[in-house]
């Protein structure tokens, strides 16, 4: 066999069994910049990947392109078994009021690659969280992960299982970014799918983060849910602001849970990609991405974050504490 | 849509199949070749696809002058123009807000205003290799190293070829043409050696590379200052076995699919951890960078032909902008400046002569190893480092006197990795031969499931290559 026929056979072999046999693993890489909806490989691999699960993920989102998700609806096969539970819980019922964590502070961080990426917001923030007093920090986050794709990552159901081994009194959480889409749902037996943004939709993302809240707050956890920045792009950036509210909703009349606006915080507003630093020079306070924040973005709004938590918490630097 | 991605796997098997299919009409192929490179770039990263390919009909056209122009005065300057008009490209998109910020920071400290304006500036993904690329090009061809291309297609072939476009090889016009255009390429370069290339360079970075990150760099770095002793030297250690394996795996793949595709490309890396020296680390590591910098830096400042003094000046500058290439911060000119002083001090220490007559070959032998590494793996911090507070935070971890809980387990897996490091050159050679028993009919099927194992035990999310960031 010559060896052109054998290269041809050893990538035709590759590129058709691997999506087969490893769907579930299919592209979750973070690419640099990412793939772009004509991303004909892309589209073929997803085929493929189709065949491989009952309920088959359409291509992860990387953290750094939810910009472009939306357009591609998720694919699903009728004989989906696996569909998350929807509604399961009454819509935002308010919890009983609870006291202030007390100390020790056990300060858990979740979300997605806000939290999960090396010199991401997250890792700031725990950095920073550990240089206080009888707090210890644990950060949990997972790239392209969101409440819109549980087959991809099941953050309810991980929460518990998160919530059981770390006994966290303080959880934030900050998530939302790959959560621009359309998902499926079950209803009465059959699934159907709610396009982002309908109010089916709504409905079932208020459900969703509302029992993430409820996990920790069954745990007499309190919640810190920080609303995700300005967008460069106008278009995401709307669908992130209605995120966003949906969130903060979620938080409302909860004295369990409390949203932060990171929105308001870091941007004023409106879309600031550079921030004047303490002696007046502007710095970036994005990556090239246009959504991430900066090391000097992130530090900016951890600060920020902080002092309000110090409004609620007796947050003391280590150094300061005379015990 | 970066190597080991399923949709990598899906491109690259229709790519080969029409690139092989072009054979016996060579323009052809070339041209699909450079086409493949351009569509390639453009999944990647689409807004920047037409600046290089802009940069690399201006540096084709630039180098054309050499042949054209009798006057080499005038060739001077549009070749100078050509490298200028790349260093542009490089320092705008990588360096301009770092000056900025610098420059800003200083007028500010002396009570000046602020006047350099400020632009929301995206890096295009691989551009310091790409713009590398280019860069040699031009040189040699002023230096006569290497005849100006005529064929523009066959210069996109070989500026935009996509296995080396993110993050190298940086290949030389002098070993990458020739070859297009002697039809070297007529079969894909030994296969066997290829495929060891390719599952061994997978296998670096998904399992291995992938493991250190989750489970023990990326936290101790998250948290330099709360790492306790022993976990800040196995993070220490284990960050050094990492970066290796993300770099030197994304090489092996970049050279085993350049093979699939009949070129052969030299080595990026020999197997830098046997290295008994600083000097012999830099001869072993990212080979491509550093010939680069020698033949275009280091050469032109003088070399070895100047004084000692001058000597090790030439030196230190070139680690600094080897250090300042990654990025442009503080700790990458200090992770560069580390190198030029300890190979500095080498140099200065070989001269005087001092031997171990004392010791034994085997003991001075293994003791320059492991200083050698020791001193590599330190810089790695540097490296590692979102910033110097953090390094030094980081040292200042690695001799805290305090009672730690370490885990075993990790520590077993770090050595076993260490060892799988050491022997990597044996197992390359013993999987090249072994293929060798191996039935054709069978070959591509026991190869695909070899690489299929390595996805069997590879995490859901593999982080991206660390080398994409430069």
């Amino acid at each position: 066999m010559s060896q052109i026929i054998k290269t041809l056979l050893l990538f035709l072999i590759l590129a058709i069994a691997l999506p087969l046999a490893f769907p579930e693993k299919f592209l979750h890489w973070l690419p640099p910049y990412g793939p772009d909806q004509n991303n004909l490989p892309q589209i073929a691999g997803a085929k493929l990947a189709r065949f491989g699960l009952p309920y088959s993920p359409t291509n992860p989102i990387p953290p750094n392109t939810a910009a472009n998700i939306d357009a591609t609806p998720p694919i699903v096969t009728q004989e989906t078994k696996i569909l998350p539970e929807v509604a399961k819980t009454p819509d935002n019922v308010p919890l009983e009021n609870k006291e202030a964590p007390q100390k020790p502070y056990r300060i858990l961080i979740i979300g997605d690659s806000f939290i999960a990426v090396p010199g991401s917001f997250g890792q700031i923030l725990e950095e920073n969280l550990s240089g206080y007093d009888q707090a210890t920090v644990i950060r949990k986050g997972k790239v392209s992960s969101g409440l819109s794709r549980p087959d991809y990552y099941d953050w309810i159901k991980e929460s518990k299982k998160i919530a059981q081994e770390t006994h966290p009194n303080i959880v934030i959480i900050m998530m939302g970014t790959n959560d621009a889409q359309g998902f499926y749902i079950e209803q009465n037996g059959k699934s159907s799918l709610a396009a982002f943004n309908t109010d089916l939709w709504k409905k079932e993302y208020l459900n969703r983060a509302a029992r993430l809240i409820e996990v920790f707050n069954q745990i007499n956890a309190r919640v810190y849910w920080i609303g995700l920045p300005e967008m460069r792009q106008p278009g995401y950036n709307s669908k992130i602001k209605i995120l966003s509210e949906i969130q903060m909703l979620a938080c409302q009349d909860r004295s369990g849970a409390k949203f932060i606006p990171a929105a308001d915080l870091v941007d004023n507003g409106r879309y600031q990609p550079f921030v004047a630093d303490p002696q007046g020079v502007m710095r970036a306070t994005r990556n090239a991405d246009g959504i991430h924040l900066s090391y000097f973005g992130g530090t900016l709004l951890v600060n920020k974050i902080i002092a309000l938590l110090k409004t609620e918490l007796d947050l003391i630097p280590k150094m300061q504490n005379p015990q | 849509m970066v190597f080991g991605t399923f949709d990598f796997l899906i491109f690259f098997a229709f790519f080969l199949f029409f690139y092989w299919s072009l054979r016996p009409w060579p323009a052809a192929r070339n041209l699909f070749l450079a086409a493949g490179s351009f569509y390639y770039y453009y999944l990647i990263d689409p807004r920047f696809v037409l600046l290089i390919v802009a940069s690399a009909i201006i540096t084709y056209f630039a180098g054309t002058a050499k042949k054209h122009l009798a006057q080499n005065n005038i060739v001077k300057i549009i070749i100078s123009a050509g490298i200028l008009a790349n260093l542009g490209i490089l320092f705008w998109f990588k360096y301009y807000d770092f000056f900025r910020v610098s420059a800003q920071s200083l007028f500010a400290s002396l009570g000046l205003p602020a006047i350099l304006p400020y632009w929301e500036i995206i890096f295009p993904v691989g551009v310091s290799f790409f713009t590398f690329r280019m860069i040699s090009y031009l040189a040699d061809v002023y230096r006569n190293k290497y005849h100006p291309e005529n064929s523009l297609i066959d210069f996109c072939a070989y500026a935009l070829f996509f296995p080396c476009l993110l993050a190298g090889p940086i290949i030389r016009a002098g070993d990458f043409l020739p070859q297009l255009k002697k039809g070297a390429s007529s079969y894909p370069q030994d296969i066997y050696q290829a495929a060891a290339l390719l599952f061994l360079g997978l296998f670096k970075k998904i399992i291995i590379s992938a493991w250190i990150a989750a489970a023990i760099a990326d936290n101790a770095f998250s948290l330099p200052a709360q790492i306790s002793a022993p976990n800040a030297w196995l993070a220490m250690f284990s960050y050094s076995l990492q970066i290796y394996c993300d770099f030197s795996g994304y090489s092996d793949i970049a050279i085993a699919c350049a093979m699939f595709l009949g070129f052969k490309i030299a080595p990026n890396f020999d197997f830098p951890y046997h290295s008994r020296s600083i000097a012999e680390f830099w001869r072993r590591w990212h080979i491509s960078f550093y010939s680069w910098m020698r033949d275009y830096v280091y050469i032109p400042l003088g070399g070895n032909r100047v004084g000692e003094f001058k000597n090790l000046v030439n030196i230190l500058v070139v680690f600094s902008l080897s250090g300042l290439w990654h990025g442009a911060a503080g700790h990458f000119l200090a992770w560069g400046l580390w190198h030029g002083v300890g190979l500095s001090l080498q140099r200065v220490w070989s001269r005087l002569n001092f031997h171990h007559h004392s010791l034994s070959h085997r003991i001075n032998s293994f003791c320059n190893w492991f200083l050698t590494l020791l001193f590599v793996s330190a810089g790695w911090i540097l490296f590692r480092s979102d910033n110097l507070g953090q390094a030094k935070n980081f040292a200042i971890s690695l001799f805290k006197m305090d009672a730690a809980i370490i885990d075993i387990k990790q520590i077993f897996i770090v050595v076993a990795i260490l060892f799988f490091v050491i022997m990597e050159k044996k197992l390359l050679v013993s999987f090249v031969k072994a293929q060798g028993h191996i039935p054709g009919t069978i070959w591509p099927f026991l190869v695909a499931a070899a690489i299929a194992g390595i996805y069997y035990f590879a995490p859901d999310t593999v982080p991206p290559f660390i080398y994409f960031s430069f």
